[in-house]
């Protein structure tokens, strides 16, 4: 079914299913081995009184203002969601976004496929569809090894907390991913959108950390998507649902353009 | 319905590293195998590109089988089969499973002929395509162009890497196929690669179409090949004569033997040449290659 109606998006994830289950993997015994020492970390009470005792501006940098170590979720929340997890699902979804389309025209099979009665939109569409379910999966992977930790190492993360979380970063991974895509769409360099959507990823994450420390750019954060994805520990206080909708936005508004631009352009051979 | 396989009226596209084409009017009818002809970079590939829609036309218009090939693309696309001259397929993927995903691209128009292709070619389906010979893919190539049965079938220099028995049976499948009713629309830069298969051919040069004729018509323009052999030691005396006589072009000497083509009437020729001390003539028909680079001359004086 899926294969006959959605040819490209099941090739893909064909292609895709191996890297898929690498990352899935890695991410799963990263958060195990984070969840394994928090036993450890919380009998080292001095710890948090060291991180109260930094400046803030110090924190603002290190992008672990709102770390707070002294709970579990807070923990995690600090360890994983400030950077490591985002990170993880910008690889993998910028990488499957820039390949799909961009990387197809780069290793000149988009032309064969091109030339089946497939319009590019449908191509485009279905390639979206598969980074959002590669997002989709890694999230869920994500929710799952936390619901397993959580009671082993006690971390007493809120259920519904941990898929707020979670839902944020797929999100983030979604909206960025979509982003890789539609630069490959409009350029047809797989390289040229990993780069941009690479560098713009690194800027506004830089900018969001930078904003709580410099004056100017106070403002900034709400450029930065990693704000709409975590912003507020989600997975101590809960996710700010609207936030997804932001991103929602950010993705589709990306993709639109690239498809007008995919569309309109001459494809290289 | 009448409407020709192929026409470009006009059809014109400014392109990065002057792969362009300049008002190219083309009419393909049905059932016709058509060899478009001309050297790397004349706009063979462009002209091919945009009929599929993967290039815009800067001005003027294609329709493939009585379709727009701007609006009517997704038609056009479904009733064609396309091999691309600089053929990639996805390097881990088996025979099998390329044919199946291209299939799969065309819900419409099931593979009906692929098993009989796959045995005619002899086509490895079970090795990923990383560890087959280029010629082995080219095949894979052929059989997902024909495997639905398209009444149009559009192959960029199809031919490049396979080995002569394998291109001998692809001849025969093009003939075939228009037996059938089909169309044959194929490009090379090989005259005497498409002489044996295409009913015309048409000539592409720097983006300009110079020439369409049919083979016979090429192959019967006077075009006739000659070595002349003259009595020892007479060949200084013979040249200019020879150089002087209407109807032949592009005299070539070694010593008392002489090559040159005949261009007009041959009665003539032979009444000029009477007059010198033949000991020897060989005549045979100048192949399309022969004619090509002529008419390469004739166009570049």
């Amino acid at each position: 079914m899926i294969v006959q109606h959605f040819p490209v998006f099941a090739q893909g994830l064909r292609d895709r299913r191996r890297s898929l289950l690498w990352w899935s993997l890695g991410v799963a015994v990263y958060i195990a081995v984070i969840a394994a020492m928090w036993p450890s970390i919380r009998g080292a009470a001095g710890l948090n009184d060291i991180m109260s005792q930094l400046p803030k501006s110090i924190l603002d940098l290190m992008g672990a203002s709102d770390f707070d170590i002294s709970t579990g979720a807070g923990y995690v929340s600090g360890e994983l969601f400030g950077f490591m997890i985002p990170i993880f699902i910008l690889i993998l979804t910028i990488g499957a976004g820039a390949a799909a389309v961009g990387g197809a025209e780069e290793r000149g099979t988009l032309d064969l496929l091109l030339s089946h009665p497939i319009s590019r939109r449908r191509v485009l569409l279905q390639s979206a569809a598969l980074v959002a379910v590669e997002a989709a999966i890694f999230g869920t992977v994500v929710v799952a090894t936390l619901a397993i930790a959580t009671p082993l190492a006690d971390l007493q993360i809120a259920f519904v907390h941990s898929v707020g979380a979670a839902f944020g970063i797929v999100m983030l991974g979604i909206a960025v991913g979509w982003t890789a895509l539609a630069v490959g769409a409009a350029t047809g360099s797989r390289s040229l959108a990993l780069a941009v959507t690479g560098s713009v990823a690194a800027i506004t994450y830089l900018l969001g950390s930078l904003s709580g420390l410099v004056d100017f750019l106070h403002n900034a954060k709400w450029i930065s998507p990693f704000f709409y994805a975590n912003d507020g520990s989600p997975l101590v206080h809960g996710y700010t649902w609207w936030h997804a909708l932001v991103l929602a936005a950010f993705g589709v508004v990306a993709l639109g353009v690239g498809a007008e631009l995919f569309d309109r352009r001459n494809l290289s051979n | 319905m009448g409407a020709p396989a192929i026409r470009t009226q006009g059809l014109t596209l400014a392109y990065r590293h002057g792969r362009g084409i300049e008002d190219v009017d083309l009419e393909v009818p049905t059932g016709e195998v058509f060899g478009f002809l001309g050297p790397n970079g004349a706009g063979k590939t462009t002209t091919i590109r945009v009929l599929l829609d993967l290039l815009r036309p800067t001005s003027g218009s294609a329709s493939v089988l009585g379709l727009d090939s701007r609006n009517d693309s997704l038609q056009i696309r479904e009733r064609t089969g396309y091999l691309p001259g600089d053929l990639s397929l996805p390097p881990s993927l088996t025979g099998t499973q390329v044919l199946d995903w291209l299939a799969s691209l065309r819900p419409n128009t099931p593979p009906i002929r692929r098993d009989e292709l796959v045995q005619r070619f002899a086509v490895q389906l079970d090795r990923p395509m990383k560890q087959l010979s280029k010629g082995n893919r080219q095949k894979i190539g052929l059989v997902q162009a024909f495997q639905h049965a398209p009444e149009l079938v559009i192959l960029d220099e199809p031919t490049s890497g396979l080995d002569p028995l394998v291109q001998d049976e692809f001849h025969r499948m093009v003939r075939e196929h228009v037996r059938d009713g089909g169309t044959v629309f194929l490009s090379s830069h090989s005259l005497d690669e498409v002489q044996h298969t295409a009913d015309r051919v048409g000539i592409i040069r720097e983006g300009r179409l110079v020439m369409v004729e049919t083979v016979d018509d090429l192959r019967g323009r006077g075009l006739r090949r000659v070595t002349l052999t003259v009595a020892p030691g007479a060949g200084d005396s013979v040249e200019p004569q020879l150089r002087a006589l209407a109807g032949i072009d592009g005299v070539d000497r070694r010593g008392d033997v002489f090559e040159f083509a005949v261009v007009g009437d041959y009665a003539v020729v032979l009444a000029g040449l009477g007059k010198l001390p033949v000991i020897d003539m060989l005549s045979r028909a100048a192949d399309l290659d022969e004619v090509f680079l002529a008419m390469y001359r004739g166009s570049a004086k």
